[in-house]
Order: structure tokens, then sequence, then C-alpha cells
């Protein structure tokens, strides 16, 4: 995987290249009808050590800007929004058994849920590429950064 | 790699465990104190465990800016593992050197009002040096 | 033959509250097992620490880490013991939802709570690492 950095303090936050990014804080990675779905590191880092992760079962219809799930951390508890419309095709059994990977390697084997999506394209219009995204990110950072690492 | 930006000047507090002394205590409550209450805008904790186990962001952080260590006795182990990791550190703080006599620490879990006070004023003398480098930092 | 002690290192990360469990907990079952129970300094260890290095090498190992992180595991193992038993206060904390850490300097009722569980079950596993030195001789 090759990523982009920015680095903030003592915080490396990585953008992954290549997928697609939504402002509410999950990447999508498109796989002919199959989107790939997990968190972006500036969520995590964020939001802090997961504790539990609950996701919408196998067969349930997402949409797009709505919840799918929500993460309990060690601070926050927060609702995961889906980037596209589908149906969940599979969860990602690790990341229920083993939370921390989300904060471990979240563009990785932290993924949440794989869905079939039927029209990638219009979701697009409402997504950022991976340079839209960091420069996105980049703003929330210089914003929120002072708060970052006070628990 | 593509692109990696520093933001930000802070200077990097690093306290030692010390989980068998008191004064372990003490250097960790009074960096605590700096950096949620006395400079809560001008320094970033390094942790110490995580900073030895290969944590890439403290260890780059310690390395591109200043580092105060604060330790709790002569085995300096939060001094030599920035020393070793990063090179140099900008100031090291020992709380030994604030102690009066070996008396006046006893119960290494709770710190009576006596320990209390040290705490304070290794606080202070932290703070003190934050404010000496950035000074001296931004000339 | 000396019987071997329990050495029960906390990460005592500093950035989070389960850093701070971790240490209080290590306290904790050491106060309540003071005869087999005892800590010793992870930085030191890391140090070089020869004292430290001869205590872990010669006892039992229990590592408490705060995070996924896994400091104190990996730090141990690094100077060449693999511990009897690793633990992460965040499992603990997901499986205990209303006993959560409030700060990082003070854990408040909650943490206190939750340093009391995960105590407990770390005293369990001390007397069963005991029990079994014990069958073996």
């Amino acid at each position: 995987m090759d990523y982009r950095e920015y680095i903030y303090d003592k915080f490396i936050f990585k953008v992954r290249k290549g997928i697609y990014y939504h402002k509410d804080g999950c990447w999508v990675e498109i796989d002919g009808n199959v989107a790939t779905i997990g968190v972006t590191d500036f969520f995590q880092i964020l939001n802090g050590d997961v504790a539990n992760v609950s996701l919408f079962g196998d067969g349930v219809n997402i949409k797009q800007d709505e919840a799918f799930g929500d993460i309990e951390t060690m601070k926050v508890s927060v609702e995961l929004i889906a980037p596209v419309s589908g149906k969940i095709a599979e969860h990602n059994d690790k990341t229920i058994d083993m939370p921390e990977l989300v904060n471990s390697d979240p563009y990785g084997d932290g993924w949440l849920i794989k869905a079939e999506v039927k029209d990638f394209e219009s979701a697009g219009t409402n997504l950022m590429d991976s340079d839209k995204y960091f420069n996105y990110m980049k703003a929330r950072v210089d914003e929120e950064g002072k708060e970052l690492g006070k628990e | 790699m593509e692109e990696n930006e520093k933001k930000i000047s802070k200077v990097g507090i690093v306290s030692c465990s010390g989980e068998d002394l008191p004064e372990g205590s003490i250097s960790r409550l009074a960096t605590l104190d700096v950096l949620h209450h006395k400079k809560p805008f001008d320094t970033t904790t390094i942790c110490l465990p995580l900073y030895v186990a290969g944590g890439e962001g403290d260890r780059m952080f310690a390395k591109n800016h200043p580092t105060i260590t604060v330790d709790g006795c002569e085995k300096l182990c939060a001094k030599k593992a920035t020393e070793k990791y990063s090179g140099k550190v900008t100031h090291s703080i020992n709380v030994r050197d604030f102690i009066k006599s070996s008396d006046d620490l006893k119960n290494k879990s709770s710190l009576n009002e006596d320990d209390k006070r040290i705490t304070a004023e290794v606080a202070d003398a932290i703070s003190i040096k934050v404010d000496e480098i950035l000074k001296e930092n931004n000339k | 033959m000396t019987s071997k002690k329990v050495v029960v290192i906390p990460c005592s990360g500093i950035g989070k509250p389960i850093g701070t469990v971790s240490r209080e907990t290590a306290n904790e079952v050491i106060r309540l097992r003071p005869d087999v129970a005892e800590t010793v300094c992870l930085a030191a260890l890391t140090s070089g620490d020869e004292e430290a290095i001869k205590k872990v090498k010669n006892n039992h190992v229990i590592t408490l880490d705060g995070c996924a992180k896994h400091c104190a595991e990996k730090n141990t193992q690094a100077y060449g013991k693999e511990p009897d038993k690793s633990y992460m206060i965040l499992k603990f904390a997901a499986q205990n939802p209303d006993k959560k850490p409030e700060g990082i300097v003070d854990i408040g009722k909650g943490g206190k709570e939750l340093v009391k569980t995960i105590s407990e079950k770390i005293i369990s596993d001390i007397d069963e690492i005991k029990q079994n030195e014990k069958n073996r001789v």
C-alpha cells in the first residue's frame, strides 16, 4: 500500500492512495461491484483506542451518509457513516474479535465490511480522492490538533 | 512516503515510569501537571515505554524537537532512552535533586503533602525550562 | 530451591488513562500478594539495568499493557523473557463498559473498579502459577 503522510506533533496521519474517502471518517476501495470499507487513520487517531466494533449484519442494506454500525473507544462512541450505498456481503470477524486492528491497521486488516454496490459512479460524486482527502484531513488536523493526545 | 510536513514547535517531555519508587510517581505527576495544566499548548508527552518499543511518531518528534527528560533516580532511564533513540536531550531533570532528605518520601503509591509540594516544585522547574527553550528556539 | 516470585510489569503509559490503570493494577496485585508479587521498572529493564534484567530472567513474569501497542510485552520479550501471561487493559475495559477510567492522573471510581476486576483475575492466575510450581516439585 502506498501512502501520503502528514506529521503533526508526534502524530503521523496516513492517507492511503488509490481509494476514496468520505468526510465522516470512512474510506472505500472499489473492486468491480464490491466495496471494501474501513475507517481512516485520522478517524482512529482522533477517537482513540477501539474497545468494541458493532456492525449491521450481512444482507442488510446500507445507505450513503447513514450509519452502518458504531465504534466504541475509551473516549467516545462514534457512529460509522457509510461512504456508499449497497448491501453488506461480508463483515470482518477478525476486527470484531480484535477491535485493536482498527487502530493498528485501519487500511489493511482493520477493514470493517464489504458491500455489493450497484451505482458507485453517482456515489463517487460525494467522495474525495486521496489528494482531496489529504487536504481536507490536513485542515481538520490543523484545526483540532491541539486536542490530540489529550485524554 | 511522498510528503512529510513538520508542524508547530513544542517541547517533548519524557518522564520515567519509576514503578518501584515514589520519585517515579512524582516524575509522572509533575510531567502530567505541565502537560495538562501549566503548558498544555507548548508541550507534548513522549510515552517512554512506547518510545522504547519503537513508537515511530514519538521517536520522530523527539529527533526534531527539543526534549526535557524527567527521571526519578540515578538510573536516568528517560535520559538514556532519549539519547539512544534521538541523539540529544535539551534538558534533564532528576526528581532526587528536589528531595532534601531520603526521609521525605516514604509511601510509594500515595503521596502526602510534602510529596505534593515536591511534585509542584518539579512541575514548576519543568515549566520554566519549557519557556526558556521555546524562547531560545524562537530567536 | 528458592521459590520464584511473580514479577508484574505494567506499561505505565503516560498518554492514556489505561496506562495509569495498568500501573495501579500492578500496585494493587503487589499489595494483595506481597509475599509473591513484585514489580520492575520497564524503563530500567529496557535501559539494560542488570538488576532488572536478572529479576525478570529468574522469575515468572506477567505483563500488563494498556493498549494494543503491547509495549510491556514487547519490551520484555526484547530482553529475552517470554511472559508467563500477558494482559491488555483495553480488553478488560471492553468487557466492563460500566467501569471506564476517567482521567490519566485520577482514574476515578470507574477506573478503580476496573483495577479491582483486573487484579482479581491476575491474582487468580498468580495462584495458579504458584500451584503449578508446587505440583512440579
